[in-house]
């Protein structure tokens, strides 16, 4: 059974390149726009890991992932920030909400897909 | 002008010095007392010059210092009216600056959207249209795959010619058996012509009797019938044995044409397999041949396959190029506005802007560290993909 990714950003082009990127490698996609739109999209289903942006309209990645980990269901769900920040400070403040990668954009399509098989698998 | 302005001064009072001089020289009052009047009145034009010159620079310095007094003013006055309008102009401009860039952004975010689900749709034909090329030739873990086909009817048809081979042998067994059964026949037929060699001894033993049984006159009537009835019987052994050497011939006869159909036949059907099976191989080394330029041809879909991907893989970068210009841009609309407001909502107490502290602001807002080269006065490059920290 493939295993389900949401990727949540502002951004619809990269939503599609992502989805272009996992949907080849044979996940299921759900996209949100926000952290806002995120929580409203998770519907107790079952997400093997999330892919979010930090800097998003509405709710931002960091407090989206600290709500996420505020839910029974997805406080274990691993989520990959992915964003154009590259500043050690703010890693830290996705460390500390919980998230367990940091992606630089642009990313390579290969390097996501390792990370996201390695902790889907985790 | 207050070089030429001194120096025509200068010329008209030694003009008007030399003129007076001569004049005197010319006089009739002695030629050492005009030479002194002439000095004198000389030396009163240079002075009378000098002081004109002076005067003259003097009046030139106060008017330079009125114009520039003037002009300082002038741009002053400039200057101050530059500001109110910069402020209206700004207030104007910035707001359709903000709407230009927005329009840009949002238009090229559509666009990139929609290219990247083009793309996307063009990448998945090219890779089903791969793979089932792939699955059609190599079938590599189909049944129905080419090659596995080819291998699966060669195997097959090998089968079958080792079944027609099979029978072949059985039937060569049977008629080999037909040809020892010909052994028996002669040894039938030696034993019909024995037979018959001692009906024809018993039929002379028979003659022998009867002619005893004669010459012992009425005592031999008796054994004359015996002996005549032996003869009898000797000549039906005869008989016998001539129709079992006939029937034994007969049936040789037919065991001899039948070995020589069944040779004849299995000749042919050797001949016939022989030629099956040649058939067989020519037929599987066409397809042989067709199947390795399919698996040639795999092998090249299988490298384009490779290359496509990598470059899907570059264009996948590449098309994230859309989110860092959107920040960017959305980064300096959000300062546009902010500017905007501020310019709407200013008194004259807050009309002063402190360029320090929006810079400071404007830091702190960015996303990317385009934003941040560029904010430190170094030209940014693109940025290109990071190893990604894991925590």
């Amino acid at each position: 059974m493939a295993k389900t990714i949401m990727v949540v950003d502002d951004s619809a082009s990269l939503r599609q390149v992502v989805n272009i990127a996992l949907t080849g490698a044979g996940y299921k996609i759900i996209e949100a726009c926000d952290g806002k739109d995120a929580l409203g999209k998770l519907n107790g289903e079952k997400i093997n890991l999330i892919i979010s942006d930090v800097n998003m309209p509405n709710m931002d990645g960091i407090t989206f992932v600290k709500e996420l980990k505020k839910l029974a269901n997805y406080k274990f769900t691993p989520v990959i920030m992915l964003t154009t920040e590259s500043q050690e400070g703010k890693k830290a403040e996705g460390q500390a909400a919980g998230a367990k990668a940091w992606v630089v954009k642009p990313f390579q399509p290969a390097q996501m897909l390792a990370a996201v098989s390695k902790l889907c698998a985790a | 002008m207050k070089r030429i302005n001194a120096r025509a001064v200068w010329t008209v009072c030694l003009a008007l010095g030399l003129a007076s001089g001569t004049a005197v020289i010319g006089a009739p009052y002695g030629t050492a007392a005009g030479l002194a009047i002439a000095a004198a009145l000389l030396l009163a034009g240079v002075i009378s010059a000098w002081q004109i010159t002076r005067l003259q620079a003097a009046r030139i310095d106060a008017v330079m210092a009125e114009q520039q007094q003037a002009c300082d003013a002038k741009l002053q006055a400039a200057a101050n009216q530059g500001i109110t309008g910069l402020e209206d102009f700004c207030a104007r401009t910035v707001p359709v600056w903000a709407r230009q860039i927005e329009t840009a952004r949002a238009e090229t975010e559509g666009s990139i959207t929609a290219l990247a689900q083009r793309f996307s749709g063009i990448s998945e034909r090219l890779y089903g249209a791969v793979a089932a090329s792939q699955q059609a030739s190599s079938g590599i873990g189909d049944e129905n795959g080419t090659i596995n086909v080819i291998e699966t009817s060669e195997r097959e048809l090998k089968t079958l010619i080792d079944t027609l081979k099979t029978a072949q042998h059985a039937r060569d067994a049977v008629f080999d058996e037909i040809r020892g059964l010909s052994r028996y026949t002669e040894e039938l037929q030696k034993m019909a012509t024995d037979v018959a060699a001692i009906a024809a001894q018993t039929n002379l033993l028979a003659l022998n009797a009867a002619i005893e049984a004669a010459r012992a006159g009425e005592a031999g009537r008796g054994f004359a019938v015996v002996a005549d009835e032996v003869r009898k019987l000797s000549g039906l052994s005869s008989d016998t044995g001539k129709k079992m050497s006939e029937k034994v011939g007969v049936i040789n006869a037919a065991m001899v044409g039948a070995c020589k159909v069944a040779e004849e036949a299995s000749a042919h059907d050797a001949q016939s397999i022989k030629n099956s099976e040649a058939t067989v191989q020519n037929v599987i080394g066409r397809f042989d041949g067709v199947a390795t330029r399919l698996s040639e041809s795999t092998e090249m879909l299988q490298k384009e396959n490779n290359g496509i991907g990598i470059e899907v893989n570059e264009v996948l970068v590449s098309l994230q190029f859309q989110d860092r210009v959107s920040q960017i841009l959305t980064q300096v609309r959000g300062n546009m506005q902010k500017l905007e407001i501020h310019l709407q909502e200013a008194n004259d107490d807050t009309r002063h802007i402190d360029a320090h502290e929006w810079l400071n602001e404007m830091h702190l807002s960015y996303a990317t560290e385009e934003q941040r080269l560029n904010h430190g006065g170094a030209q940014a490059k693109t940025a290109s993909a990071q190893e990604i920290t894991f925590f």
